[in-house]
């Protein structure tokens, strides 16, 4: 133990506790987070379509909702503005993902790094009300 | 189980990406349609849709701020709650529920076997994945109520895949679905909602789901 070595003395050892301390909150953080988040969660029961069989999954299902963050605490984006083909391919690197969506002939995409920020664009595509949640 | 809980701004209801479905609130029960889309890299998509609009990201953001976490151990924020052994948490999956049939297609599978002429339930369906822009998509091949099989073109080198019918041997875009060429030349397929997804999180709203097996013989 060369830590309680260094730190000889009686307000040695209380550093050297709170070192192990720190150390142990380290490796235990996880778990108090995650006892953390539970505390805040609620169950919602879903019913799943009783027609559909197969195996979607049980007809009932309980599910934790847990509040990570309040509402709009990841803003969406509500009024996208587009830019077209030419300036779109100067904006973007050629590997950069999108996820693409095509409805009544019109094309739109949303970078994944645009979609980390907010989640959830809503947008109307080809005349079609969507939200491209990720 | 992880997965984004948004809510909507008339009613206040509580949706479920993952199960497109209104689980607390006046609307619960409310199920959302899904539209087909791809995940695909921007140059891929450029070349399939040479008239497609980028949202405007404005000079902003050139970082992913999830990439450490694409390719990490971790599994959502609370981990994950249901382990299913059939694959590794993280990896990757395209996953399909139609006719109350889940199944998850591996991309470590379809990578290797990137054109599948499946059956869902009764339902004939196509499983394409493009390796060089690591892009699925799922199709449903009744052609107004024709049966289509499909097969890879080989590689042109211009960056889009092509396949043909065993039909009438027209070419079809890959990812598209889309016949360019041939006696059904400007006839579509019907893409069908499909999602890209990690295990851990598909298995944990789908404990049952099927897996589609590298061992069955392609087509």
């Amino acid at each position: 133990m060369w830590l309680l070595g260094a730190f000889a003395g009686k307000s040695g050892y209380i550093i050297a506790l709170l070192l192990v301390g720190l150390v142990l909150a380290v490796f235990l953080l996880p778990q108090i987070r995650q006892s953390f988040l539970k505390l805040r969660s609620e169950t919602v029961t879903v019913q799943r379509n009783p027609d559909q069989g197969g195996n979607s999954g049980d007809a009932v299902q309980s599910f934790d909702i847990i509040t990570v963050l309040g509402k709009d605490g990841i803003p969406s984006i509500d009024n996208p503005r587009f830019v077209g083909p030419g300036e779109a391919d100067q904006q973007m690197d050629s590997f950069k993902r999108i996820l693409g969506v095509s409805i009544n002939g019109d094309n739109r995409a949303d970078p994944l790094n645009m979609l980390s920020r907010h989640e959830i664009v809503n947008d109307t595509v080809g005349s079609v009300p969507v939200a491209v949640t990720w | 189980m992880n997965a984004l809980v948004m809510y909507d701004r008339q009613t206040d209801t509580l949706w479920s990406q993952f199960l497109s479905r209104a689980v607390r609130g006046s609307l619960s029960g409310t199920q959302l349609e899904i539209m087909p889309s791809l995940q695909t890299t921007w140059e891929q998509w450029y070349q399939l849709h040479p008239d497609t609009q980028l949202l405007d990201k404005g000079g902003r953001y050139n970082s992913d701020s999830y990439e450490r976490y694409y390719r990490g151990g971790s599994a959502g924020i609370i981990g994950e709650s249901n382990r299913d052994k059939r694959l590794p948490g993280k990896d990757l999956v395209l996953g399909v529920n139609t006719n109350g049939l889940v199944k998850a297609y591996p991309f470590q599978v379809i990578v290797r076997q990137p054109l599948i002429n499946d059956s869902l339930s009764g339902k004939q369906v196509l499983v394409v994945f493009d390796p060089a822009s690591e892009t699925g998509a799922i199709f449903d091949r009744n052609l107004e109520g024709r049966i289509l099989g499909f097969d890879m073109l080989p590689d042109t080198g211009d960056g889009i895949s092509l396949m043909k019918d065993r039909e009438t041997g027209s070419t079809w875009q890959l990812l598209t679905g889309r016949a360019i060429d041939g006696e059904l030349a400007e006839m579509a397929l019907t893409q069908m909602p499909s999602f890209y997804s990690f295990w851990f999180a598909w298995s944990d709203f789908h404990p049952k789901t099927e897996l589609y097996e590298a061992t069955r013989s392609a087509g």
